[in-house]
């Protein structure tokens, strides 16, 4: 990322901070908001979620909104705006509000994030090269999942746009739903969706086939907090959040919602983010 | 009476009211109907925005939950503008809010500043007619933001207010159609209804002849017809009555009772018929009717003016009243009469109508028939006897006298006998007499009289029953009952005092016979049934003799009849002695008995009693004990000889012995001295046995074979007889630790015993076993361990089952010519060797008697033999004590031969005193031998205690010729140093002192 860019998105941002308080959460009283990158729909997210959600109340004593965006941009200009207190995001929209608008790290989750590429059982289609000439979908053409595919395809000498069409979903629950309807031969989608997907709908699952499975290459979610909150909080937000999973419902929280954990975050996880920060800096894409 | 015609005014008339009734109706209903529009509309405004809200509510939740939460702006915008903006849209507004309060977005005629308020109902939403509403966004329960929006409610109000105003047109016209119809209606129905009212009023003037002729075919013309229809009925109707009120009054006056009618308010007389006239005297009604109430009553009480008003108040309050009553005529005749007063209404009046009968003839009858009924329950209430009479099918109480409801405690009249008279009964009583009251052919059958205890009161009566013709013609029991109870209880006692006595009689364990004057059997207890073999029933009314066979025991004579001997002397007497009473079966009882007369409380002989009982075991008891005492007397005899037998026999056999010591005898004369030595040992056995049929007494024992105790024992009894004996054993049978001479005594007691089982000769099997039991063999041993078995099994005659448990008790014995001592003595022997017997047998198949003795300790028998050798070396002072001189002589040879010193005592007392003079001299004496018994002196027993309270180490030798005492058993125990039995050889003395002094 060029680095005169980087200093302007951070002053443009602090600006924005500093002249939209009204915005921030915080500056709602007792109640704080948590903005929710936009992974699955409404509905499920609020289904998933709401634990995690009291939990964090539990730990900072708050009572807690949450929030999403109508897609990826929108949701990190959010995030850059403080329209949020907290975030559970997708690694790299967390990379980059923690290097450009200076977002506090919490905890990371323990699933890593991968994708799946899914066709009909009955497309006729077994490798990626078969997809040759198809339409993929998938949830934002920013999201890593879809980089991580788009990986695999061009290693199979596939370009985007030139030799598969891509379709955008807004969410990945809607590619598996494509898929499965027949709109897309192919769709890309988070492993940490599809592994549940047979709880969600059983009779998509079984007429859905994996064709590639990408190898996990970071976390899926990131748990951080805006600059502006205390160290004391954040520490005891993480404590609280590390100690989850030795709870009942923490136990059920991570095998629903296949998160896995919480584990600190280091640097060393945040540097292996940053190949795929730069789609969320590139200006949009024509499908 | 003529009625003037009458106009009615149009207010009052029929079309008049028609009409208003008509409108009034019209105008009620058109009212309620607009009404219910008017609710119903405005129900339908309410449902419809309810509806519509309902409808609205889920799709704003789901077009906008969604978006607000992810605060989608645009799309939450172009939804909420959509909606709103479409020409159709009753949506006035929607406002859009996150869950902050914040406004997202808004669309229509919706004010941030001047926001209405939410609508509860549409009553409140009529005011701007907007039905403002509040909708929460939720996804999944969760609230993420709230939606305001407004439905217009113009359309509704409006559609309401054109259904009001076309409904109140439509109102109005249909009532100025309906009061033009009825005003044409009504003139139409109404316009012949005054020809009706002329016909009308001609008949209420008496003219039933009066026709009317209205045209047409409607309901007023058929109406016309009808009245002239009624007109003709009410013509002959009253025709009808016409005659009836002439037929009523010729009824009225002719009755034979008189009738009187009073007004109920003043009870004064309004009418009489001309029979009350002819009852009370008076010559006209009128008089009659003006004659005060007073005057036509007795005047005595009750009779009386206010006894007839109260009963004419009654009457006149709706209770008719019936009653003889003493009334008075005109001319002050008094008569009774029957009255009825009831209430009646005549015409529109109520009135109070009296009937009187003259019933002066029927009170007299009654009072006859009063007096004849007093009479008759006079009497039968006075009877000590309950008298009743009851239906014979339906069992109804007819009648019952006042005992019988004395007894109980009620009238039982009219109820059925046996529910009323008796208790426990589902139906007629079992007992009931009515079937034997009547004959074969239905008459009534001869008095029954019968006893019975009644269930209830459970006292006895003596009934009388019989069939009787009731009043009514029907036949019924009659039953006169008498309480017997008492006679009953009596008469019980009585039954009682001879059943006791019956039973004391038959319990009595004499016999008793009890005979009349003539002899003949009257009473004859258990024991004299048993004795004589005649029952009571058999015996009763024979003669005496018949029964009562007796005869002397000896000579078989016939003995006197006792009764005979009573019955003639008058006294008591007693049979001679030797009676034999033979049974009637033939067997035979030695009795005692003696007789007495029975005489009555005057003293009178009425007959005899015999009593007497059973001596055949009485006798054979006495029999047994003489034998006993015999017995014992040979005993006390036999134990004496064997003494101063054995005194004899030890100077004997010493002397013998000492013979054969001497040097140079030639063989003759020791042939000869050894076979005199011999006999004196035999001698000594038989000695032996003679004190152990006398006392029994300790067993001495010895380790020994068994084996050669029995075949010697049983060789002895079978010698020179037809049974022989064959034995069994094994080779190394255990030794045992006995006294042969009484272990020899017990096997030929048993042997003795098979053969007598044998007579006819036989053989006699004889076994010894070793048996080594982890559990006694037997019940009567002490415990587990070693013994030796001994059989003595014969096939005999065997033994009665019945009595083997007896064998063992003395002087038991099936033998006339035994003791009935041998077994049980054996029994005794056994068990002192702490041993067993028993005895197993079944009659007719033989006997076997079982002996358990304990096997010894020791694995051999003690050497015996000659042990003049072995004699001590030391030179030794032994004391001889013992009365008899020739064996302090023969004792003292024996010891100087064997090179010690003797030194002689008479008795105790010399013995203690040689010994402490000896002692206090220096002269030590090593050894004594006493003798245990000495007649009239001190004896061995006491005079060893006091030498070894002297010298506790003292030696001391008891010698007796009672080798069974118990002091020569356990010499131990008395500190002696050894025994030995008279008599005895030098062999023995040689033991004695090898024993005390090495």
């Amino acid at each position: 990322m060029n680095r005169s860019l980087q200093h302007a998105l951070r002053v443009i941002a602090a600006i924005l901070i500093l002249f939209s308080p009204s915005l921030s959460a915080a500056a709602k009283g007792d109640t704080l908001v948590l903005g929710v990158f936009p992974y699955l729909s409404a509905s499920q997210m609020m289904e998933q979620l709401s634990p995690l959600v009291k939990r964090m109340e539990e730990a900072l004593g708050k009572k807690i909104t949450m929030v999403s965006a109508p897609d990826f941009l929108s949701y990190v200009e959010r995030t850059a705006r403080g329209e949020y207190d907290l975030v559970l995001t997708a690694p790299h929209t967390g990379r980059l509000a923690e290097t450009r608008d200076g977002w506090q790290l919490v905890v990371q989750s323990g699933q890593k994030t991968a994708t799946v590429l899914l066709v009909r059982k009955d497309s006729g289609l077994h490798r990626i090269s078969d997809l040759r000439g198809r339409t993929m979908a998938v949830g934002n053409r920013r999201s890593v999942t879809y980089l991580l595919a788009e990986e695999a395809l061009i290693q199979q000498g596939l370009s985007p746009g030139k030799d598969f069409n891509i379709v955008e979903t807004a969410t990945f629950s809607n590619v598996v739903q494509s898929v499965f309807l027949g709109e897309v031969d192919a769709g890309a989608t988070p492993t940490l969706l599809w592994d549940t997907w047979q709880y969600v709908n059983h009779e998509q699952h079984d007429q859905l086939r994996e064709i590639f499975r990408a190898k996990p290459a970071a976390p899926s979610f990131l748990v951080m907090v805006n600059p502006e909150m205390s160290r004391e909080v954040i520490n005891r937000l993480a404590a609280s959040l590390l100690s989850y999973h030795e709870t009942p419902e923490g136990k059920a929280f991570f095998r629903k919602s296949q998160f896995e954990s919480f584990l600190p975050l280091d640097e060393a996880t945040m540097k292996g983010i940053d190949p795929y920060v730069h789609v969320l800096l590139e200006p949009a894409k024509t499908p | 009476m003529t009625n003037k015609p009458r106009s009615v005014p149009w207010y009052h008339s029929l079309r008049f009211r028609l009409v208003t009734a008509a409108i009034t109706i019209e105008l009620i209903m058109l009212s309620v109907l607009l009404a219910n529009s008017f609710n119903l509309l405005d129900e339908a405004v309410k449902s419809q925005t309810q509806a519509r809200l309902e409808a609205l509510s889920p799709l704003l939740d789901a077009a906008l939950a969604g978006r607000v939460f992810q605060r989608d702006h645009s799309e939450v915008k172009a939804i909420i503008n959509r909606l709103t903006s479409s020409e159709r849209s009753d949506i006035r507004y929607i406002a859009v809010f996150d869950s902050f309060g914040k406004l997202l977005a808004m669309a229509g005629d919706f004010y941030p500043n001047s926001q209405a308020e939410e609508d509860l109902s549409v009553t409140t939403a009529l005011t701007d007619l907007t039905y403002d509403a509040r909708l929460p966004l939720t996804i999944v329960g969760n609230q993420v933001g709230t939606v305001h929006f407004g439905i217009s409610l113009i359309p509704m109000v409006a559609t309401q207010k054109q259904v009001i105003k076309d409904g109140m047109f439509i109102a109005a016209v249909e009532i100025l159609l309906s009061l033009l119809l009825l005003v044409s209606g009504g003139y139409l129905i109404t316009r012949h209804i005054r020809s009706l009212t002329e016909g009308a009023r001609r008949i209420a003037q008496g003219d039933y002849g009066a026709q009317l002729h209205i045209p047409g075919r409607d309901e007023i013309s058929m109406l016309a017809d009808d009245f002239n229809t009624m007109t003709a009925a009410i013509k002959t109707h009253v025709t009808n009555l016409e005659a009836s009120e002439s037929r009523f009054q010729t009824i009225y006056n002719a009755v034979n009772e008189a009738i009187l009618i009073y007004d109920i308010t003043t009870c004064n007389l309004l009418d009489v018929n001309q029979r009350m006239c002819d009852m009370y005297g008076y010559p006209t009604r009128e008089e009659a009717i003006l004659s005060e109430i007073g005057s036509r009553c007795a005047g005595i009480p009750p009779y009386s003016r206010e006894e007839a008003l109260t009963k004419m108040r009654a009457a006149a309050a709706g209770a008719p009243q019936i009653f003889d009553w003493h009334a008075r005529t005109r001319d002050g005749h008094l008569f009774w009469v029957e009255i009825s007063l009831r209430l009646a209404r005549i015409g529109n009046d109520d009135r109070l109508i009296s009937v009187i009968r003259d019933i002066s003839e029927r009170k007299k009858t009654e009072e006859e028939k009063n007096s004849a009924i007093a009479r008759f329950q006079t009497l039968v209430n006075s009877l000590d006897a309950m008298v009743y009479v009851a239906d014979m099918k339906t069992y109804e109480i007819l009648f019952i006298n006042q005992f019988g409801r004395d007894i109980f405690k009620k009238d039982v009249t009219g109820q059925v006998c046996w529910q009323a008279l008796q208790t426990g009964q589902n139906g007629p009583c079992p007992f009931c007499t009515n079937n034997r009251l009547i004959d074969s052919n239905g008459r009534p059958a001869e008095t029954l009289i019968w006893e019975f205890q009644n269930t209830i009161t459970k006292e006895w009566y003596e009934c009388r029953d019989q069939a009787i013709q009731w009043i009514d013609g029907r036949l019924v029991r009659m039953e006169i009952a008498i309480n017997v109870t008492a006679r009953k209880a009596a008469d019980e006692a009585l039954a009682a005092e001879k059943e006791r006595l019956a039973v004391t009689l038959r319990s009595i364990g004499d016999g008793v016979i009890t005979t009349d004057t003539q002899g003949r059997i009257v009473l004859i207890n258990s024991a004299a049934e048993r004795l004589t073999g005649w029952s009571q029933q058999e015996a009763q009314g024979r003669p005496l003799s018949d029964i009562f066979v007796i005869v002397n025991e000896k000579t078989r004579q016939p003995c006197e009849n006792p009764a005979k001997k009573v019955l003639a002397s008058g006294k008591v007497v007693e049979l001679a002695n030797h009676t034999t009473l033979i049974t009637r079966d033939g067997r035979e009882y030695k009795i005692a008995d003696s007789g007495a007369p029975i005489l009555d409380r005057n003293g009178h002989t009425i007959g005899v009693v015999l009593v007497f009982q059973d001596i055949t075991d009485k006798q054979r008891m006495e029999e047994k004990m003489m034998k006993v005492e015999k017995l014992e007397s040979v005993g006390v005899l036999a134990g004496g000889i064997a003494h101063d037998f054995n005194n004899i026999l030890t100077a004997i056999v010493g002397n013998i012995n000492m013979a054969l010591l001497t040097p140079g005898l030639d063989e003759i004369t020791r042939k000869r001295l050894t076979e005199a030595e011999k006999a004196s040992i035999r001698a000594k056995d038989l000695t032996q046995q003679l004190l152990t049929f006398s006392k029994g007494g300790e067993p001495i024992r010895k380790t020994a074979p068994i084996v050669d105790v029995i075949r010697d024992s049983a060789n002895f009894v079978l010698h020179g007889s037809n049974v022989s004996c064959h034995f069994s054993q094994p080779d190394d049978l255990w030794l045992v630790d006995i006294d042969r001479g009484q272990i020899s005594q017990v096997i030929q007691n048993l042997i003795i015993n098979a053969k007598h089982a044998l007579p006819d000769g036989g053989n006699i099997e004889v076994g010894c076993k070793n048996i080594e039991a982890a559990t006694p063999p037997d019940k009567a041993l002490p415990g587990p361990g070693r013994y030796v078995r001994i059989t003595i099994s014969d096939n005999g005659v065997g033994i009665p089952g019945h009595l083997l448990e007896k064998i063992f008790d003395p002087y038991f014995t099936t033998k006339e010519e035994g003791s009935g001592l041998g077994l049980a003595i054996s029994h005794a022997i056994i068990n002192k060797h702490d041993g067993s017997i028993s005895v197993r047998s079944r009659q007719g198949e033989g006997t076997t008697f079982t002996i358990y003795l304990p096997a010894s300790t020791s694995e051999q028998q003690p050497e015996e033999g000659t042990k003049a050798m072995a004699v001590t070396r030391r030179k030794a002072r032994v004391m001889i004590m013992d009365d008899e001189e020739m064996i302090r002589e023969i004792t003292g040879a024996m010891l100087a031969m064997l090179d010690h010193e003797a030194l002689v005592a008479r008795d105790g007392r010399e013995a203690i005193e040689l010994y402490q003079k000896e002692s206090a001299a220096g002269r030590p004496i090593d050894l004594l031998i006493m003798d245990l018994t000495i007649p009239g002196g001190m004896g061995g027993k006491e005079a060893a205690q006091e030498i070894l309270a002297i010298n506790p180490a003292a030696k001391i030798v008891v010698a007796s010729g009672y080798s069974n005492d118990p002091v020569m058993a356990h010499y131990q125990e008395y500190g002696l140093a050894a025994t030995i039995s008279k008599p005895f050889q030098i062999d023995d003395l040689i033991d004695v002192l090898n024993q005390t002094l090495s």
